[in-house]
């Protein structure tokens, strides 16, 4: 880990300079702002624990970063994402939970969040991830590449070529189910991590607009086939 | 301490809503077909409503509560004792808890997606314990379908061989290895410990007599070895369903 804050300082663009922490239990929320502090020492942070503070706190503060925990008071933080990418698409949304999966992670990316964060993990684990995320590295899950593939290649609609995966995207999958970490991955596919990163926003991107990947989450979410899809 | 009592009171209700969980899965496990990916053609009238829909509506509603209620707590008690045992340990209760749930969903699709979630999951906790992994897997190896019960006999067994690791040595790696041999599936988990492989890490620990009698019932084997290159090694075997064609590189 050392090693890799260096890499990532000359990788950033930009340092973000305002922070939205959307976090319904006082104790987590406080410990989000001093970890996103220690990442980025100049930033500011904004709270909001429920999704319609969150929407007051949106329009006052415009952050660049917001971490939004998905279960709140008054509804799904799905719907902060949703809004965030409408009325501030410069904003990185990232979500905060404690289940990585494709069940919380699809439809989060799905309504436009570009990462998640287990906020469970050691504070200098969660800032690694941080500094990954505001240099626009997406996360990387075994997991999540493995169902994305299966979602992809069930898609047999001719007339989807927008939602379809390249040869290309569909390697990156397979060698990121395989566990590859972005160095890894590319140097296999013989890029630089940039680009490797953008082939991975690339199917992430994918996944918003593809119908059948809407049907295939609903499918994994209830656990068995919708017969009225 | 009030913070222990927390601790002892929030483990033992995540222990009891996880053993039930997971008995639940294995019972479930037996009756639900692997979930496919719907195909296009429309069939509205070939399914009727299915009890399936509703034990999968229960199965939701156990999966939120637990992460809701205990999920959250525990993660409060991880943060708000930041910096002190306390906090590692509410963290390991917390990846244990996702262990429970996630080693339900784990047991669902192929070989590889199997694969897939013991990876992550074994990654997650060693990177917890500051263990790194070291995960080998063949680039072609074949991806059968597992039936549920398998995978999440498959599992558990290596989710038991890493705690025992941590539990009874101190690895500063471990390596995990994955293939496909002759049909069956070889999986070996090996750490670099120095820790000598005593009885108690193989004898009649509740933990080894489970792995022992999970791989039983998948018609496998394990055994315990010394590692080549030092620590303890074990050796997972796991016939697999008949392969017609293994993937090409």
């Amino acid at each position: 880990m050392e090693g890799f804050q260096p890499v990532v300082r000359e990788l950033m663009g930009m340092q973000p300079a305002r922070a939205l922490v959307v976090e319904d239990q006082p104790v987590s929320a406080t410990w989000l702002a001093d970890a996103l502090r220690e990442a980025f020492p100049a930033i500011t942070v904004d709270m909001a624990d429920s999704v319609t503070s969150s929407r007051a706190q949106i329009a006052l503060c415009k952050p660049d970063l917001a971490l939004v925990d998905l279960g709140l008071p008054d509804g799904s933080g799905i719907e902060v994402i949703q809004h965030l990418s409408k009325v501030a698409p410069q904003c990185t949304c990232v979500v905060s939970t404690i289940f990585a999966d494709d069940r919380h992670v699809f439809p989060a990316l799905r309504a436009g969040a570009s990462g998640y964060l287990l906020k469970d993990q050691r504070r200098s684990q969660v800032i690694a991830a941080l500094h990954g995320i505001a240099a626009g590295e997406p996360p990387l899950s075994p997991v999540i590449a493995r169902r994305l593939l299966r979602v992809f290649s069930s898609d047999q609609k001719p007339a989807a070529e927008t939602s379809r995966l390249s040869p290309r995207e569909t390697e990156t999958l397979a060698l990121i189910a395989k566990g590859c970490k972005l160095p890894e991955l590319a140097t296999r596919l013989g890029v630089t991590k940039n680009t490797a990163a953008e082939y991975i926003k690339g199917i992430y991107h994918k996944l918003q607009i593809s119908s059948r990947a809407e049907a295939a989450i609903e499918a994994t979410r209830m656990g068995l086939i919708n017969p009225h899809m | 301490m009030s913070g222990w009592l927390v601790i002892a009171a929030t483990l033992a209700a995540g222990l009891a809503v996880g053993a039930g969980v997971a008995v639940w899965w294995l019972r479930l496990s037996h009756r639900r077909p692997l979930p496919v990916v719907p195909e296009k053609k429309p069939v509205p009238n070939q399914v009727e409503p299915s009890p399936l829909a509703a034990v999968a509506a229960e199965r939701e509603r156990i999966y939120r509560d637990l992460h809701d209620d205990i999920g959250s707590k525990l993660l409060t008690l991880a943060h708000s004792t930041e910096g002190t045992p306390q906090s590692e340990i509410a963290r390991e209760i917390l990846q244990d808890l996702r262990s429970v749930i996630s080693g339900a969903h784990a047991a669902e699709g192929s070989l590889l997606e199997v694969l897939a979630h013991i990876q992550e999951e074994s990654e997650r906790r060693l990177e917890t314990a500051g263990v790194r992994l070291n995960w080998v897997q063949d680039d072609n190896l074949p991806d059968p379908d597992l039936d549920e019960a398998k995978a999440l006999h498959v599992f558990r067994i290596v989710r038991e061989a890493i705690t025992n690791a941590l539990r009874h040595a101190r690895p500063a790696q471990l390596r995990i290895r994955a293939n496909v041999l002759a049909n069956a599936l070889i999986i070996d988990v090996t750490d670099d410990s120095e820790a000598v492989l005593s009885e108690e890490r193989i004898g009649a620990g509740s933990g080894t007599r489970s792995m022992r009698a999970r791989a039983e019932e998948l018609r496998g084997s394990i055994s315990w070895d010394r590692g080549t290159q030092g620590g303890t090694k074990v050796l997972l075997r796991v016939p697999l369903p008949d392969i017609e064609k293994p993937h090409e590189a």
